[in-house]
Formats: structure tokens, C-alpha cells, sequence
């Protein structure tokens, strides 16, 4: 089944995208999309449950770090790919409605 | 003669399995729906007398009294670290015991990995998008357990149906 590619899926793929190979973490995933957190989650779960994406527990000592484990995501080398791709033919809001967004951004 | 009633009764019998078949194909999705619908009726009644709930106790307990309640909330890995910095952990308050709860709806697995990735959040984040971040949990919850518990239905059901054919 393809992928449903909304903006918010697809800021998180982009941000993914920017290094395949690098892992983020959820606050990191945040910082680069502007997404909260709970909007994320369920995006991720797709993403994991179709294979484009692995995720791990980071491996350290909570106590010791004085911080819970963080997990972290990566794409998939079969998801690089897919998600470039959907990425390259998804829809992209018109350029007028960024614009009225942007003025709309600036009056506020 | 025989014939007859020989392709007869393999008629009748083959008629009756394909008739089982789709009774069970009918019985286990409308199992799912029902899940689903049940899923999503309880987590709107849940989600309402949490938020609710989680409301007044955030207005009812004024600064340093609700920072100070709150330190219970956490567990122990988060103590050391959080007091006295701005970490959000400490912010979200009512609303992590809300969170906990609609975790408890989820199913296991997933529910564990939820609460996990917002514990950490939350201890990294800082205070005011920790704020943000908890309400966001909260919006979101039941989009999470609806959908997870869909994918562990199915995933039974796909099971379930597997057997059957064998």
C-alpha cells in the first residue's frame, strides 16, 4: 500500500532524508520539523510498521546519565529510496498559499 | 444414481464450507470494527474526565505547590537530573498521570513505547515546549490507540485466518 504523504509526514521524511545515516532522536525530530512530539509519534509508527524506518532504544545507563534512554529513528535503505521518491511526486501546497501564509505569519 | 448424489453432497458440502468461510471472514471483521468503534467511544469518554480532571488540578495548585507535587510524579531515573532545572518533566503535571492512563489503553507494547518516548522527551525538552508537547500527547492519544489497536487486530485476525487455512 503506498504511503500516504501528508506535509507532516513529509517534513519528518525530509528532516530524515537530510543524512540517512544519521540517527535523531524525538526532541531532535522536533527541533528540525517543528512537529510536536505527539504529532510525530504516530507518523514514525507508520514509517517503522511499512519499513522505512528502524528505530532502537539508545543503550546507556539512566541512573548514571541522569536522563531516561532516548530512542532513535533512521531510515531503512529500501526507505531512502521510497521516500525519495514519494517525496519527489508528492503534492506541495501552491506557491500562493505559502505566500498568504507567510503574510498572514508576518501580521501576526 | 450414485453419481448424482455423490456430486450432490460434495455440492452441499463445499457450499457449506464456502458458507463458514465467509461467516468467519464476516464475524472477524465486524470483531474489528466493534474493537475499533469501542476503542474510540472509551478513549473519548476517558480522554474527557481526564482532561477535565487534569485541568482543575493544574488550576488548583498554585506554583512551588504544584512543582513540589509534582516531583512524586516522575520516576526515580528523572530526580537527580530535573530538580532545579528547567526541564519539563516537572510541567507536565496532571497531565502525565492522564498520560499514563491512556497508556494503559494502548496495548502493551506500544502503550510501554509511548510513555518511554514522551518520558524522555519530556526530561530533555524545555519547560514551555514541554508544556506544548504534553497537550500535543494528550490530542494525539487517542489517534494512538485507535490505530494500535487496529494493527494488533488485524495482525490477529490475519493470524487467526492463516490456521483456519491450514
Amino acid at each position: 500500500m503506498a504511503m500516504r504523504m501528508t506535509l507532516q509526514t513529509q517534513l519528518i521524511v525530509q528532516a530524515l532524508l537530510k543524512d540517512p545515516a544519521r540517527e535523531l532522536y524525538g526532541l531532535e525530530l522536533s527541533q528540525e520539523t517543528g512537529l510536536l512530539p505527539g504529532t510525530a509519534y504516530p507518523i514514525l509508527m507508520r514509517l517503522e510498521n511499512e519499513g522505512w524506518v528502524t528505530a532502537r532504544w539508545e543503550d546507556i545507563d539512566p541512573s548514571a546519565e541522569k536522563r531516561p534512554a532516548r530512542r532513535y529513528y533512521r531510515l531503512t535503505a529500501s526507505g531512502a529510496t521510497q521516500a525519495s521518491a514519494a517525496i519527489a511526486g508528492a503534492r506541495r501546497p501552491a506557491g500562493s498559499a505559502l505566500r498568504r501564509l507567510a503574510a498572514e505569519g508576518d501580521q501576526a | 444414481v450414485n453419481a448424482r448424489r455423490v456430486a450432490l453432497a460434495v455440492a452441499v458440502v463445499l457450499a457449506l464450507g464456502a458458507g463458514v468461510g465467509v461467516l468467519i471472514t464476516v464475524a472477524v471483521s465486524a470483531a474489528a470494527e466493534i474493537m475499533t468503534v469501542l476503542a474510540a467511544v472509551l478513549t473519548t469518554v476517558v480522554f474527557a474526565a481526564g482532561v477535565a480532571q487534569a485541568s482543575a488540578a493544574d488550576k488548583s495548585m498554585p506554583g512551588e505547590g504544584r512543582r513540589r507535587s509534582l516531583h512524586g510524579l516522575l520516576s526515580a531515573v528523572l530526580h537527580g537530573g530535573a530538580q532545579g532545572q528547567e526541564t519539563c518533566v516537572l510541567a507536565a503535571g496532571a497531565g502525565w498521570r492522564v498520560m499514563r492512563a491512556a497508556a494503559r489503553l494502548m496495548p502493551p507494547s506500544v502503550g510501554g513505547r509511548w510513555l518511554g518516548e514522551a518520558e524522555s522527551f519530556l526530561a530533555e525538552a524545555p519547560a514551555a515546549l514541554a508544556r506544548d508537547a504534553v497537550r500535543d500527547y494528550l490530542a494525539t492519544a487517542p489517534l494512538v490507540i485507535v490505530i494500535s489497536w487496529a494493527a494488533a487486530i488485524s495482525r490477529w485476525s490475519q493470524l487467526a485466518i492463516r490456521k483456519a487455512v491450514r
